[in-house]
């Protein structure tokens, strides 16, 4: 069940985006990736998930490299969960929760009564099963991506990858989201989960990963490696770190620009 | 959800039944669906012939023929338009996109300036269109960029070339008898459909549309988008490839309104919508005049206002 990263580099053509980035993970932790925009956070996630070919490295699901398993196979492992985004067609919320069991059907099949079963247990666990019949294209933005939770869920892998699940969420539906992520951790899944909120990977994260000039900048309980100077670096900006009734915050300084 | 499935299905099998008994007893010679069903029986029972014997030709030699073609290629076509829009992920994604329809245009207006025989056009044509789709696969899987949008992109032109190849061969072929029939062939007709024509030709359309059938579940996965698709567990690019040689074209925009979106459901039902409407369409071609109007301009004269229906009703989320 464990996540492997060793040596990792990928560059497009000639543009390097990742060089040796090692890491390993273990199942029942949330991890969340820090990085700022085109630190290769995206790019770290489509190589686990198997879709850009990494020449040099080598990432392990299980103690099975990924790349050469097939679709099938790799879809059994590692589900992704991506931003919520509605397509032109339309499916009711269990028809795109049904879409995560693909992996479990035979070639030419279609989801019959169990993988329904599953569906409906997927929904039940993220407590959204009152919106099974609805138009996924009519949920709001924040059920959508509970949706795409569960369709992971249903998928029945053990390693849940999340690229920015709450970058276009309210400020109740990123905690309500956050939470069920924290949720299916304890019940030992693998979270690996891209975000742009430090104080989310303070509050929910078992641990954060840091991705800075294309390598892992460090990889630790969140309060013990997060400090100020490391998210200046990160981002660019003036910040400071505060402790309030056992929680950390962030919050920028002014940098004096603004007026 | 399922249940109000299945019984639109049923509903759907019994418009396509109805409209098979009685398309082939429509006619300039006009056979009542009771005397049909009867002579049907009769080759099975031993049912005593009250009808004139002119009725079983016409309705064998005839009839069955034009209403099966018709009935099997108004199937395929919306199975695999339905498929298109399923990989494509646009509801407005139609086989012409390919350029098959023009590939196969090509093929059979150069096999009719030639002066090739009947079998010869048919071949012409399915060479042409599979052709056309070909050069487009092959051009788009070296394109950079956007794989889907690529092949799209290829498909149109290649679909421009083969329809500027037409032009030019109407410009040059003889205008007393061999624009006229490359014009006549273009807009089709079911008018000359024979026996043998059935089993050369719907033997190839169910051999497409069965591979698309049974992949309809992943068709509806991969609406998702490649790489969701592939997370999965769907290999994207693989079954896009396997659709696109099955498939060519147009009517499941009225299906998705009954059945919604999922394949699983879409497909079937195109299948039926898609032949019950071409049979239709055929008997007003039979009917509303007394020489055949072909069945390309009835289609659209139908189709297209339909189309601009669901254009301004529904906007692009079918």
């Amino acid at each position: 069940m464990s996540l492997s990263v060793q040596n990792l580099s990928f560059a497009y053509n000639c543009w390097k985006v990742l060089e040796n980035v090692s890491f390993e993970a273990e199942p029942g932790n949330l991890i969340c990736l820090l990085g700022s925009n085109g630190a290769g956070k995206s790019t770290l996630f489509r190589c686990i998930l198997g879709m850009l070919p990494y020449k040099r490295g080598s990432i392990r699901v299980d103690g099975e490299e990924v790349l050469p398993l097939s679709y099938q196979e790799r879809a059994k492992k590692i589900a992704y969960i991506p931003q919520s985004q509605t397509g032109v067609f339309n499916y009711s919320a269990l028809d795109i929760v049904l879409m995560g069991t693909t992996s479990q059907l035979g070639r030419f099949s279609c989801p019959g009564r169990a993988q329904t079963e599953q569906a409906r247990a997927a929904l039940e666990l993220l407590g959204i099963e009152h919106l099974e019949n609805r138009n996924y294209a009519h949920l709001s933005g924040g059920e959508q991506q509970l949706v795409l939770i569960a369709r992971a869920v249903a998928q029945q892998a053990k390693t849940l990858i999340m690229d920015e699940p709450c970058s276009s969420l309210d400020y109740g539906n990123q905690v309500r989201v956050m939470e069920q992520a924290q949720n299916l951790a304890k019940q030992g899944y693998l979270v690996l989960m891209s975000t742009h909120n430090p104080e989310q990977a303070f509050q929910f994260a078992d641990r954060a990963l840091v991705l800075l000039d294309k390598r892992i900048e460090c990889f630790g309980v969140p309060k013990e490696v997060l400090n100020a100077r490391l998210i200046e670096r990160i981002y660019g900006i003036p910040v400071t770190v505060y402790e309030l009734d056992g929680a950390s915050v962030c919050i920028p300084r002014k940098t004096g620009k603004g007026e | 959800m399922a249940k109000v499935y299945y019984r639109r299905m049923v509903i759907l099998w019994a418009i396509l039944i109805l409209c098979l008994i009685s398309s082939v007893g429509l006619g300039r010679y006009a056979i009542d669906p009771f005397t049909v069903i009867k002579i049907l029986l009769s080759k099975v029972f031993p049912i005593s012939a009250v009808w004139p014997e002119q009725a079983g030709t016409v309705l064998f030699q005839i009839r069955f023929p034009r209403v099966l073609m018709g009935c099997v290629i108004g199937a395929g076509l919306a199975c695999a338009g339905c498929a298109y829009q399923g990989i494509f992920q646009n509801p407005m994604a139609s086989p012409d996109i390919l350029g098959a329809s023009n590939g196969a245009g090509f093929g059979a207006a150069f096999a009719l300036f030639i002066g090739l025989s009947y079998s010869g056009i048919s071949l012409m044509a399915l060479t042409g269109g599979l052709c056309a789709v070909g050069v487009a696969v092959f051009i788009s899987a070296r394109a950079k960029g956007n794989r889907t949008l690529s092949l799209i992109l290829s498909g149109i032109m290649v679909g421009s070339l083969a329809s500027a190849g037409i032009s030019y061969l109407k410009l040059v072929a003889d205008p007393t008898d061999t624009l006229p029939a490359i014009t006549y062939w273009l807009m089709g007709s079911l008018a000359s459909i024979r026996n043998q024509d059935v089993l050369f030709a719907a033997p190839l359309v169910i051999a497409g549309i069965l591979p698309i059938l049974l992949l309809r579940w992943k068709i509806s996965v991969l609406t998702m988008g490649d790489e969701e698709a592939a997370s999965m567990g769907v290999n994207a690019a693989r079954l896009r490839f396997i659709v696109v040689v099955c498939a060519t074209l147009v009517i499941p925009h009225f299906t998705r309104m009954l059945v919604g979106s999922d394949f699983r459901r879409t497909l079937p039902a195109s299948l039926l919508v898609g032949g019950s409407f071409m049979l239709i369409v055929d008997d007003f071609a039979r009917l509303v005049t007394t020489s055949e109007i072909p069945i390309g301009i009835l289609t659209a004269f139908v189709g297209v206002p339909f189309f601009l229906y669901l254009i301004v009703k529904e906007g692009n989320r079918l």
